[in-house]
C-alpha cells in the first residue's frame, strides 16, 4: 500500500465499486513530494476570517515560528463552515486540489465521523495533543477511536452577559446563585418592563444548540463517551423545563437565532439585557450588533442549576485539522503545533480574535489573568473565565449528529412552546432519531 | 432524399441524445446501484441490499418530506394556477391600458435569484421585525403570527413565496393561450345568450386546453422538485417541518455523508415523480409530436 | 400537422389585441376602474417587496430590522457596499457567473435551435420515439440524479467549475421543444427546399435560413438559459468547492449562511447581483413572451 497513499487507495476502491476504474486508472501514478524544509506557502479554509488573521500574523511572528525548518506562508479561502467539510469530501473524490489545513466547525466535524472520512482525509493529530494530557482540553469532540484528528482553536466557554446598568436600574443582583432564583426575578421583570434576562432559539436547528447550551450545564449530554445517545435524561427534563418556563414566563426572549437580525434589534433597544452565550459572543454578537452599548455589558458565570450541574457550559467551536498526503501535511502540522499548542500561540490567538486558550493551565497566569476587557468596562475577564474553565462540561458527539440535531429541533421548539411535556418531546425526538439513523 | 440527408436529423438531434445518456441515462443507473450500498464518499460504497429502501421507509422525516412536496404541489395546482389565469384575465381585458408593463412587473420575479427573494421574505416575514406583521398591527392590531418559526405558517409562507415567483411567469402563458381564442366564439356564444361566467366555462376553458396542460404538467415537475424556496428561506425549519424530497436528498448526501441513502431517496424519487409525471402528460396529451 | 396557417406569434398576437372581444365585463366603468385598481395593487405586491430589498441595503445593520419598520433609510448608507466591495470578492463572483451563463447560453440557444429544426423539418425514422423521449427526460427531476451526477462527474475528471456547469446543461429538453415548436410555426419548408436545389448544404440552410427566422425565439431561449444559469444554486452548491469559482448565488448564499447572519452585506450583495439579470431581461424581453409562449400555444 505505501507507493499510492492511503486515501488514493480508498478512492480507487471506490471507483471499482461503480465499475468506472478502467476510466480513471491511469491517474493514480505519481507520489506526494513531502516538503521538508524550506518555503511552506500553506493553503488554508476557514469560515471565520479571525482565524485568517491570526494564522497570517503567526506566519510572520518569530516568536512562535522561529525554530522552524519551515518558512510559513499562509494563503487563507474563506468557505462556510458547512462547506468546508463537504467541499473537503467533495474536492477528495474528484481528486481536485486540497487545501494543506482546514478550521472545521464542531457541528460539521461530526460529518467526518462517518465511515472513516477524518481518518482517510486528516492527519493523526493525537501524538500532538497527547504531549499536553489532561491540561488540554476540548479533544474529545473531535476524536474518533480515541484519535484526535483536530486541535480546537477556542474553549468557547459559555458565561452569562448582562447589562450592568439595567441590572442595577432594576434592582437584579449580579450574582444570583441559581437558575430557578434567576428565572424568578426574570419573570417579575418581563413582566413589568418587558425586559428579557435570556433569549432561546425557535429557529431550524440554532434550537438544539441553546437546549445543548442547557443540558451541558445541567450535567448532562447529547451522547456518552461511546457515541450513543444520552439524551433522554432527568437532566435534559430539567433543561428543558427551565426554557420552557422562561419563554412563558417572559423571562426568556424566543427569537431566530442568537446572531440575527431580530436578536441584535432586541440588543439594541435595551429589552434583552442578559444572554448567555460562549465567550466569541463579545465579539460577534455584542460588538458587531450593539457597539454603542460598550462599557455597559459584563460577565458572570452562569448560575447553577439547583439539581446540580456546572457553572460554565459551551456551545460551538472550531479546530483545525491537517490534510493528509499533502506535500505540505509534515510543515502544517509543525505550523499547528507551534501556534496552536504553545502558551506564546495561545496568547497570541486571545489577542488576535478572542479565542480562549485550550490549555487549562494558563487561566491562572498572569499573562491572562491581567487582561481587561473595555468593552465590559474593564472587567478582568478570566476572573470568570478561569473558574469556568475548570468547570467545562465536555462535549461528545457521533457521527449521527447532523440527524440528532435535526430531529431533536422539532420537538424541543413544541416543548419550548408549552405545546408538549418535556419528557414527551424527548422521547418523541429520542424515537424520531432512532428511526433515522442506520445503528 | 439523399443519403447525405438522411443522417442529417441525427446528427442535428445528436447534441442532446449524447449529452441525455452521459449526464441523465448513466447517473439515474449509476444512483439505482448506489441505492443499495452505503457510502460516504470516501472509501468503497458496501453493498447493503435493500436496507436503504428500508429505513428510508420506516423514517419520518422521508415521510414529511414527501407531504410537504405533495402539499406544495397540491398548493401550486390550487392556488398558484388558477391565480395566473384569473391574472391572465384580467390583463386581456379589451383595450387594457399598460398591458405590457403590468405583464412585465408581474413577470420580474422570474428574473431574480432566488436568494434574493429568500432573503426579501425573511425581513418581510419576520415574527417579530417583519415587515408584514408590522401591517397587521397597523390595520387590525394583531401581529402575534410566528410567520418562519410556527411549522404550519413556515409551510404557508412557502407557498407565498412560490406564488409570488412564479405566478406572473405562468400569467404569460395563459394570456399567450387566451389571446389566441378567435373572437368568433365568443360572438356566437354570446348570441345563444351566454353570461360572462358561462362564456368563460364554455369558450374559454375549453380552448385553453392545450395551454392549460401544458402549464399543469410543467408545474406538476416543478414544484416537484422544489428545493430552493425552503433551503434558504427555513433551511428546512422550523424542525424538519418544510423539508422537501430534493432537499431531503441534499442533505442525506451532502450534509450527512449518506450518499447512498439520498441515492435510494432519488431513485423513490424518480418513481413518484416521473411515473406519475408521466401518466399526467398522457392524460393531458402534452408533448406528443401530434402528427 | 396544421403549421400552413400559423405565422410568427408576435404579429398575430399584436394584430389579436387590438380586435379581441373582452373577455370581462370591460365597457362598463366601474368594472374597469376596479379591474385597474386590482392590477395596480399587484403591482404594490411585485414591486413593494423589491423596493423592500433596495431600501434595506442602504440601512445600517441596526434598521434592517427594526420596529417599527423603516420604509425609507435613516440614515442613508452606503456603507454595506463599500464593506460588501471591499471584503469579499463580489467581482470575481459577477464574472463567474456571467460568463458561465454567457458561455452556456450561446451552447444552449446554438444546439437548441439546431435539434428543433432537425425535429421540426426532417422525416426519419424513430422521430416519434426520439421526440418523446427527450420530452420525457423534463419529468427527470434534478434531485434524482443529484448525488450519482456528483459522483460520475468528479470521476469523470469533469469537475472543473467552467466544464461542470456548463457541459451538462447545453442541450435542455425544455429548449428544443420550444424552438420545435417554434421552427414549425414560422420557417415554411417551401423555402427550405428551394434552397435544397440551389445546392445549399442542411447545416448551411440552418445556419443562414432557418436561424435567422428564429430571432424572437432565440432570444426568449437566451434570456431563459441564462437566467437558469445565473440564478442556479443546487449544482454549484454541490459541484463548485474552489472558493475562487464560487458563482454569485454560492457567494452570496456563503455570506448568508456565515456566522452573525450579515444582512446588511447580503442585502447590498443581492441588489447588485440582479443587475446583470435585469439587463438580459430588458434587452430581450420583447422576445421572451412570444417565444417562449409558442411551445405551449398550440393552433
Amino acid at each position: 500500500m505505501k507507493p499510492m497513499s492511503r486515501r488514493r487507495a480508498l478512492q480507487t476502491m471506490g471507483l471499482a465499486g461503480l465499475g468506472v476504474v478502467g476510466l480513471t486508472g491511469c491517474r493514480f501514478v505519481g507520489e506526494t513530494q513531502t516538503v521538508t524544509s524550506g518555503q511552506a506557502p500553506i493553503e488554508m479554509w476557514t469560515h471565520d476570517p479571525g482565524y485568517a488573521e491570526f494564522f497570517t500574523q503567526a506566519a510572520a511572528d518569530e516568536e512562535l515560528v522561529g525554530g522552524s525548518p519551515w518558512d510559513f506562508d499562509v494563503n487563507v479561502t474563506s468557505v462556510s463552515a458547512d462547506g468546508v467539510v463537504t467541499r473537503l469530501i467533495t474536492q477528495a473524490v474528484a481528486r481536485r486540489p486540497l487545501p494543506d489545513m482546514a478550521g472545521l466547525e464542531i457541528d460539521q466535524f461530526a460529518r467526518m465521523l462517518r465511515s472513516g472520512i477524518a481518518e482517510n482525509l486528516l492527519v493523526d493529530l493525537t501524538s500532538l495533543a497527547d504531549q499536553h494530557g489532561e491540561n488540554l482540553l476540548r479533544t474529545e469532540a473531535y476524536s474518533s477511536e480515541g484519535r484526535v484528528f483536530a486541535i480546537e482553536s477556542d474553549n468557547c466557554i459559555s458565561v452569562m452577559w448582562y447589562r450592568q446598568d439595567l441590572f442595577e436600574e432594576l434592582g437584579i443582583p449580579e450574582d444570583v446563585e441559581t437558575w430557578e432564583e434567576m428565572l424568578e426575578i426574570g419573570a417579575e421583570v418581563a413582566a413589568d418592563g418587558g425586559y428579557a434576562i435570556g433569549m432561546v432559539s425557535n429557529s431550524g436547528t440554532a434550537v438544539v444548540q441553546s437546549f445543548g447550551q442547557m443540558l451541558l450545564q445541567r450535567g448532562g449530554s447529547f451522547y456518552d463517551a461511546e457515541g450513543q445517545l444520552s439524551v433522554v435524561s432527568e437532566e435534559a427534563v430539567d433543561a428543558l423545563e427551565m426554557m420552557a418556563e422562561g419563554v412563558r414566563s417572559g423571562a426568556f426572549l424566543s427569537m431566530g437565532d442568537p446572531y440575527g437580525g431580530a436578536t441584535a434589534a432586541a440588543l439594541g433597544d435595551d429589552r434583552l439585557i442578559a444572554i448567555v452565550m460562549p465567550n466569541w459572543y463579545e465579539a460577534y454578537g455584542l460588538q458587531a450588533n450593539v457597539p454603542e452599548q460598550e462599557g455597559l455589558w459584563r460577565a458572570r458565570t452562569i448560575p447553577r442549576f439547583s439539581g446540580g450541574g456546572h457553572i460554565a457550559s459551551t456551545i460551538g467551536g472550531t479546530a483545525f485539522g491537517v490534510v493528509a498526503d499533502q506535500p505540505l501535511s509534515d510543515a502544517a502540522v509543525d505550523f499547528l503545533d507551534r501556534t496552536y499548542l504553545s502558551p506564546e500561540g495561545q496568547l497570541a490567538r486571545y489577542h488576535a480574535g478572542g479565542y480562549l486558550p485550550t490549555l487549562v493551565d494558563l487561566y491562572q497566569t498572569n499573562e491572562f489573568l491581567s487582561i481587561e476587557s473595555e468593552f465590559l468596562g474593564g472587567q478582568r475577564i478570566f476572573e470568570v473565565y478561569g473558574p469556568a474553565a475548570e468547570d467545562l462540561p465536555p462535549y461528545y458527539q457521533s457521527e449521527n449528529s447532523p440527524q440528532m440535531r435535526e430531529a431533536f429541533a422539532g420537538p424541543l421548539l413544541n416543548a419550548i412552546h408549552g405545546n408538549v411535556a418535556p419528557e414527551d418531546a424527548l422521547q418523541a425526538a429520542a424515537d424520531s432519531y432512532h428511526r433515522q439513523v442506520d445503528e | 432524399m439523399t443519403s447525405r440527408t438522411r443522417w442529417t436529423p441525427y446528427v442535428f438531434i445528436s447534441p442532446f441524445f449524447i449529452l441525455f445518456f452521459v449526464f441523465m441515462i448513466v447517473p439515474v443507473g449509476a444512483g439505482a446501484y448506489l441505492s443499495l450500498t452505503e457510502w460516504a464518499g470516501l472509501g468503497t460504497p458496501e453493498f447493503i441490499g435493500l436496507d436503504n429502501y428500508r429505513r428510508l421507509m420506516d423514517d419520518p422525516v422521508f415521510g414529511i418530506s414527501l407531504f410537504n412536496t405533495g402539499f406544495y404541489t397540491l398548493c401550486a395546482l390550487l392556488i398558484v394556477f388558477p391565480a395566473a389565469l384569473l391574472m391572465a384575465v384580467a390583463l386581456n381585458a379589451r383595450g387594457l391600458k399598460l398591458r405590457d408593463f403590468f405583464r412585465m412587473i408581474y413577470f420580474m420575479p422570474v428574473v431574480l435569484s432566488p436568494i434574493i427573494i429568500a432573503l426579501i421574505f425573511g425581513l418581510i416575514f419576520d415574527g417579530e421585525y417583519g415587515l408584514f406583521n408590522a401591517i397587521l398591527q397597523a390595520l387590525f392590531g394583531y401581529a402575534g403570527i410566528n410567520w418562519l418559526t410556527d411549522p404550519l405558517w413556515a409551510r404557508v409562507v412557502v407557498v407565498i413565496l412560490v406564488l409570488w415567483r412564479w405566478t406572473g411567469f405562468l400569467t404569460i402563458f395563459f394570456l399567450a393561450g387566451l389571446q389566441g381564442i378567435p373572437r368568433e366564439l365568443y360572438e356566437s356564444a354570446e348570441i345563444d345568450g351566454a353570461g360572462p361566467l358561462r362564456r368563460f366555462f364554455s369558450v374559454t376553458m375549453p380552448q385553453l386546453r392545450p395551454v392549460t396542460a401544458f402549464i399543469a404538467v410543467t408545474m406538476l415537475f416543478n414544484t416537484a422538485q422544489i428545493f430552493e424556496e425552503p433551503f434558504l428561506l427555513t433551511e428546512g425549519g422550523p424542525g424538519q417541518s418544510t423539508v422537501s424530497i430534493a432537499m431531503f436528498i441534499y442533505r442525506a448526501g451532502f450534509e450527512q455523508q449518506e450518499l447512498g441513502y439520498a441515492a435510494a431517496a432519488g431513485v423513490m424519487m424518480f418513481i413518484i415523480v416521473f411515473v406519475l409525471g408521466l401518466a399526467a402528460a398522457r392524460v393531458f396529451g402534452v408533448g406528443r409530436s401530434n402528427q | 400537422m396544421s403549421q400552413s396557417t400559423t405565422q410568427p406569434e408576435t404579429r398575430r398576437q399584436r394584430r389579436g389585441r387590438s380586435r379581441q372581444r373582452a373577455i370581462k365585463p370591460g365597457s362598463n366603468p366601474l368594472g374597469r376602474s376596479l379591474l385597474y385598481v386590482v392590477l395596480a395593487g399587484l403591482v404594490v405586491v411585485y414591486v413593494g417587496p423589491m423596493l423592500w430589498a433596495v431600501s434595506s441595503s442602504f440601512k445600517v445593520r441596526g434598521d434592517i430590522f427594526s420596529f417599527p419598520p423603516q420604509l425609507i433609510p435613516d440614515p442613508v448608507t452606503l456603507e454595506n457596499y463599500a464593506t460588501l466591495l471591499e471584503t469579499q470578492p463580489f467581482w470575481r463572483w459577477m464574472i463567474m457567473s456571467s460568463s458561465v451563463a454567457l458561455i452556456a447560453t450561446i451552447a444552449t440557444v446554438f444546439f437548441c435551435s439546431l435539434a428543433g429544426f432537425g425535429f421540426a423539418k426532417y422525416d426519419f425514422k424513430g422521430k416519434n420515439v426520439l421526440f418523446y423521449t427527450m420530452f420525457s427526460s423534463m419529468a427527470l427531476p434534478f434531485a434524482v440524479i443529484l448525488v450519482p451526477l456528483f459522483v460520475l462527474v468528479s470521476i469523470m475528471g469533469l469537475s472543473h467549475p467552467f466544464i461542470a456547469l456548463i457541459v451538462p446543461w447545453v442541450a435542455p429538453a425544455f429548449g428544443i421543444f420550444m424552438m420545435r415548436q417554434y421552427t414549425e410555426q414560422s420557417v415554411p419548408s417551401e423555402l427550405l427546399d428551394a434552397a435544397r436545389i440551389d445546392g445549399c448544404g442542411e447545416f448551411k440552410i440552418f445556419l443562414s435560413i432557418v436561424f435567422p427566422l428564429l430571432k424572437p425565439a432565440v432570444g426568449a431561449l437566451g434570456v431563459w438559459s441564462f437566467l437558469n444559469s445565473y440564478n442556479n444554486l443546487l449544482w454549484p452548491l454541490v459541484i463548485v468547492a474552489e472558493p475562487q469559482f464560487y458563482t454569485m448565488p454560492l457567494g452570496l448564499q456563503t455570506l448568508f449562511a456565515a456566522e452573525g447572519r450579515q444582512y446588511d452585506l447580503v442585502m447590498a450583495g443581492a441588489v447588485l447581483a440582479t443587475v446583470p439579470a435585469l439587463i438580459v431581461f430588458f434587452l430581450l424581453r420583447k422576445h421572451m413572451v412570444s417565444g417562449l409562449t409558442a411551445g405551449a400555444v398550440k393552433s
